[in-house]
């Protein structure tokens, strides 16, 4: 057990820091669509469309300079509950779509990419970065185990929670309770969150192992290949093909359209359509720019090992049953950062003395929803490069906690300049987008964030700092 | 209705856990709390289709466990004075812990390319070695080792982690990596 606790720690202090980050940011995330929706509050939001309306205005999208004509890719991201918005996309930018047809203004969506590239990889080299964060997913499948073995008293300690006990004490506490119920949820997202750095080196892996199939062979199994097709020039018939998926999947929710090898002659349209009831991202419908059906990927009733590799995203960002399984992975990821900081927490109350680690520590952590704060006033309100921005204030709150006396004032200081940069955030956002930052895509996030903002006010403002010899009374009082 | 169900089924079982463990202590009523947290699988796939429904029975589980415990504690108040406030201010902080030694960080070091990069090497290799060795498809091949791996390699660090004599982790480590190749690659 003693073993098992050390590879615990050991593992943990390795984690901790990037956990925390990953965690927190991955928490923010659950709510990524409705983000992107705040960031553009001024669109023309609607559900319903006419076909052939979308069909012209696509094509003459198409023909004008608001695309770049070296992307790759175009896309027709279609209204839903969650964003009612028309857009037309390539690879670099997009436009949203008003309902008559004419271009709407331009998508903007660099706060909710600045979060999800943090959550995704840490902002690093996106090969690299997939591949590290992949990895701490793997390692925290370690941790999970180790935790359990460390942890004797499994069923002793179920529902024991010892809030007025010591520090140590109660986040021992905290860290054991919300670990060992949410462990079924945990070992999912590790193992989920695994998933997207290691498929591409596995396929190629196990391609070099296989004498007669290449490596774009074992990726044509896992993923369908692409059809070959010749002389696909001319207007896309996106009407036409949005008839014949009407007919070929009734129940299913559009959710966008693809035209791959957009600038070629041999560029093809698929559809992604979500399945209700189920957890695989989508079916996914071809045709060629004719709008003629091609075929499905079967990602819906193909191979039992294919359907489940397809739900690993809506498993893992919890994008499934609407808005309450947001709700219920926002509340489950929270607790996962709870997790990741009382586990570090532990580690320095075990210790016999406190040293900058401590002071370091805690600026790090109650540092972090500053530098969130404050990148999302400079990226949303002013339309600044914010990841330098985002990682300067991490890395200077971090160092301006050496000058602080202790922990709590930290603590006490971070919340409150958290509470006065979200509330400058809700009064800039006010400002720029005027009568629009009351329209429901905008409260949605405006009104938890208002929440949040005076959360961090009340805690940071009723925090009591004791003097020395306050604590040195109370410390009396317990022996 | 079926929803409202479900939700009192997750809690019901919870709650029976909750008394065993309070007051009882009875195996009879946490084996009750067991079966209707399997019932609230059930009813839940029922609802909202078998994938769905397990992923909410077990998140639910988690959530109410996690009230129950919250509850509990306003009820608790047979604890002493809180240490909580009497944090320490003012400490004298030495410049950076003197505890840290040269052969620390040197066998930190160690300890961390072998359960880090290289049994993460291992449990690649072995993982999609073990699973060539049965009778499947290449699509469910590279779907089970992508699963496991991560179990693999996570458990593989905690092993290295927790074990004292280096060399033999060491030797371990290597031996998967060889014999794995050999399946995959010879």
């Amino acid at each position: 057990m003693k073993r098992s606790l050390s590879a615990h720690s050991w593992i943990g202090l390795m984690l901790g820091a990037f956990m925390y980050l990953i965690c927190l940011s991955g928490t923010i995330a659950v709510f990524y669509e409705e983000i992107e929706r705040w960031e553009q509050p001024v669109a023309e939001e609607y559900l319903s469309y006419d076909k052939s309306i979308v069909e012209q205005s696509f094509n003459a999208y198409i023909k004008t300079k608001k695309h770049n004509e070296s992307s790759e890719h175009l896309y027709i991201v279609f209204p839903n509950e969650v964003i009612p918005r028309l857009k037309f996309a390539d690879d670099m930018s997009g436009w949203y779509v008003n309902a008559d047809g004419k271009m709407g203004r331009e998508s903007i969506d660099d706060w909710t990419e600045l979060l999800k590239g943090l959550h995704n990889n840490l902002h690093l080299p996106i090969s690299f970065g997939y591949l590290f964060v992949s990895a701490i997913g793997a390692l925290f499948c370690g941790l999970i185990f180790s935790g359990f073995l460390s942890h004797p008293s499994i069923f002793k300690d179920a529902f024991k929670w010892r809030t007025k006990s010591s520090q140590r004490i109660n986040q021992t506490d905290i860290h054991n309770r919300l670990s060992v119920w949410g462990a079924p949820f945990h070992l999912m997202i590790a193992i989920t969150g695994t998933f997207y750095g290691f498929i591409l080196l596995f396929m190629i892996v196990f391609s070099q192992s296989i004498d007669d199939l290449d490596q774009q062979q074992v990726m044509d199994q896992v993923y369908p290949a692409e059809p070959k097709l010749e002389n696909q020039t001319g207007e896309i018939k996106v009407a036409i093909a949005l008839t014949e998926i009407e007919q070929l999947t009734p129940d299913g929710q559009l959710l966008f359209m693809i035209i791959h090898d957009a600038n070629t002659e041999q560029r093809f349209m698929e559809f992604f359509v979500q399945q209700p009831g189920r957890l695989i991202y989508s079916e996914n419908y071809r045709f060629d720019i004719a709008g003629n059906y091609l075929g499905k990927s079967g990602f819906s009733d193909g191979h039992i090992a294919k359907q489940i590799a397809y739900s690993v995203y809506r498993i893992h960002f919890g994008h499934f049953a609407g808005y309450a399984t947001k709700i219920i992975y926002f509340v489950l990821g929270l607790a996962l950062t709870v997790i990741s900081v009382s586990g570090i927490n532990i580690w320095l109350a075990k210790r016999k003395y406190k040293d900058k680690i401590n002071l370091l520590w805690s600026a790090f952590v109650w540092g972090t929803p500053i530098a969130l704060s404050v990148s999302a006033i400079t990226q949303v309100i002013f339309h600044i490069e914010s990841i330098n921005i985002f990682w300067g204030l991490v890395v200077g709150c971090s160092l301006a906690g050496l000058k602080q006396q202790n922990e709590i004032i930290i603590r006490r200081n971070y919340q409150l300049l958290t509470a006065v940069s979200l509330f400058v955030l809700l009064a800039g956002f006010s400002i720029k987008y005027g009568e629009f930052s009351l329209n429901n895509s905008s409260l949605t996030i405006s009104i938890p964030l208002l929440i949040c903002a005076a959360y961090f006010l009340y805690k940071g403002l009723t925090r009591k700092i004791l003097s020395t010899q306050g604590q040195q009374e109370s410390q009396e009082k317990i022996t | 209705m079926g929803l409202y169900l479900s939700l009192i089924i997750s809690l019901l079982s919870v709650v029976l856990l909750f008394v065993s463990w309070n007051r009882t202590k009875s195996r009879f009523i946490s084996t009750f709390g067991w079966f209707f947290f399997a019932v609230s699988i059930f009813i839940w796939a029922k609802i909202l289709g078998s994938e769905i429904g397990t992923v909410y029975a077990l998140n639910f589980l988690s959530v109410f466990a996690w009230v129950v415990t919250y509850l509990k504690t306003l009820n608790d108040n047979n604890w002493q004075i809180s240490a909580i406030s009497g944090t320490p201010v003012n400490i004298n902080l030495p410049s950076v812990s003197a505890a840290i030694s040269h052969q620390t960080l040197i066998n930190n070091f160690v300890l961390f390319i072998l359960a880090v990069p290289l049994a993460g090497v291992a449990s690649i290799l072995f993982s999609l070695a073990a699973v060539s060795l049965f009778p499947l498809t290449i699509v469910a091949k590279i779907g089970i080792s992508i699963f496991i791996f991560p179990i693999i390699w996570g458990g593989l660090s905690f092993w290295v982690c927790a074990k004292t004599k280096m060399p033999l982790a060491y030797s371990l480590v290597t031996s998967i990596v060889l014999i794995s190749s050999t399946i995959l690659f010879l």
